[in-house]
């Protein structure tokens, strides 16, 4: 991992027209994008990710800022281009989420397969998708966007304070999804299923 | 319900210590979620990089043609911009040879200092530069004047300075006055050109050079306030272009999307 301060040097490096400079930052960065995305958009989050990047590679020379500005300048670019699709699609991603698949992805004998970690982040990113949207969001962009309050408040057009209560309703309702799921007899009982699940995970797990 | 109890442990300061970076409290309180939330910000997964080369190239692209097309600023603004800008170049060049020039003129003894000083509209153009326009900008005041009278006499003193003269000596009021203001030193050249510091005289030699023209027939300075214009306005153009917001934070809408998510069951 980059520091955050070299990263800030990284940043001025890639508006000098740097492309090392650009792909580390891409690098660093689109994953965070592409599971926030995954959670506006669900299975577009790759085609989103794609323009988004592409904005941000043509306006890169007027961001003004460091690497947490451009945290959050991404994740704005990021989530205009989200709202846009939504808007024309005009239908909301049907994202499948299961906690039991999740507890079982994370069982510590298998983590160490990483196309597995893969399927243990997706499934992750889903849990967290169906929250309230406004609760998965606030997760998103402080847990994994690395967002303080005020620069989350910023993107989502609220002010620190709701996206502080946003965020903590979020982890809270997931802590009780997932204890309840333990405590519960039987490992995959249906009604701990939100969603219909269908393709994503499960395909992804057979084509491993 | 032991869930109950252990959902109570979840408070805002446990959320809060966390989202700021305090995982061993999480992790002693909720370790499932913990893990949940590493899983959601684990390191890259080489799968989601796949886009890389195409933002790569996106990047590419970007750096041979800065100026970004799908922006607001359009392409005909940057082409006017760009107009105004060559017209502005232009014009100021030949303020500076034309201020130059005057300067030039006027060190080299063509204009009599008096006149200089104030009017050297039209002698400035005979002496040193080809363009009308430019002493535009070097004189703001444009003097209207009787055109081209024969020069009464003497080397220097264009015309116009002269019948300029004449009228701001005309209208100092009554003939106490006018010949108070013989004293003036502005009234030095006009003075000299009459022969004799004299109200009479003065009156007289003004007298003469007024019929030969109507003070209104050709403005000497009509034509500078158009060439003039252009520069004020380009100036503001590249500060525009440059300084257009990076993205429009403020217009995306807020909570407005669609339905509420999924409802989850505990």
């Amino acid at each position: 991992m980059v520091a955050p301060e070299d990263l800030d040097a990284v940043v001025r490096a890639a508006q000098a027209g740097d492309e090392d400079a650009f792909r580390l930052l891409y690098r660093t960065q689109q994953p965070a994008l592409l599971r926030y995305l995954r959670v506006l958009v669900g299975e577009d989050a790759e085609d989103i990710a794609s323009e988004a990047w592409l904005q941000i590679s043509r306006d890169l020379g007027t961001f003004a800022g460091d690497w947490a500005g451009f945290r959050g300048w991404t994740a704005t670019v990021a989530r205009h281009r989200a709202m846009d699709s939504l808007r024309a699609t005009r239908r909301r991603p049907q994202i499948s989420a299961s906690v039991e698949h999740f507890l079982d992805l994370i069982a510590p004998e298998e983590t160490a397969d990483r196309a597995l970690e893969l399927v243990a982040t997706d499934a992750a990113v889903a849990l967290i998708a169906s929250l309230p949207r406004d609760q998965a969001e606030a997760v998103m962009l402080r847990v994994v966007l690395g967002l303080d309050a005020q620069a989350a408040g910023k993107i989502l057009g609220k002010r620190a304070g709701a996206v502080r209560t946003a965020a903590y309703r979020g982890l809270r309702q997931l802590a009780r999804r997932l204890e309840s799921a333990g405590t519960a007899d039987p490992p995959r009982q249906p009604s701990l299923w939100t969603g219909v699940t269908t393709s994503t995970t499960p395909a992804l797990k057979e084509v491993r | 319900m032991s869930s109950n109890e252990r959902r109570d442990r979840m408070d805002r300061t446990t959320a809060e210590q966390f989202l700021q970076g305090d995982r061993a409290t999480l992790n002693a309180g909720h370790p499932r979620l913990a893990e949940l939330l590493a899983a959601a910000s684990t390191s890259a997964h080489p799968a989601e990089l796949a886009g890389e080369s195409a933002a790569m190239a996106a990047f590419t692209a970007a750096r041979h043609s800065p100026p970004s097309p799908a922006r607001r600023p359009s392409m005909i603004q940057l082409a006017i911009a760009k107009i105004l800008t060559i017209k502005v170049a232009a014009i100021a060049g030949i303020a500076c040879a034309s201020v130059g020039g005057v300067a030039l003129a006027a060190n080299a003894g063509v204009l009599p200092a008096p006149i200089s000083s104030h009017l050297p509209g039209a002698h400035s153009s005979k002496s040193a530069q080809p363009h009308p326009t430019q002493s535009g900008s070097a004189q703001p005041r444009p003097i209207p004047s009787g055109s081209a009278l024969p020069r009464p006499s003497g080397p220097a003193g264009g015309p116009l300075d002269i019948a300029a003269l004449c009228r701001d000596f005309g209208s100092r009021g009554d003939k106490a006055h006018r010949t108070k203001a013989l004293e003036e030193r502005r009234f030095g050249e006009l003075v000299r050109q009459a022969g004799k510091k004299d109200h009479d005289r003065v009156e007289k030699f003004c007298a003469r050079l007024k019929p030969s023209g109507s003070p209104s027939a050709r403005p000497s300075g009509s034509a500078f306030p158009d060439a003039g214009r252009p520069s004020g306005q380009p100036s503001t153009r590249p500060g525009e272009q440059s300084g257009y917001p990076s993205d429009r934070p403020s217009s995306f809408p807020r909570g407005s999307s669609g339905p509420a998510g999924p409802t989850q069951q505990g």
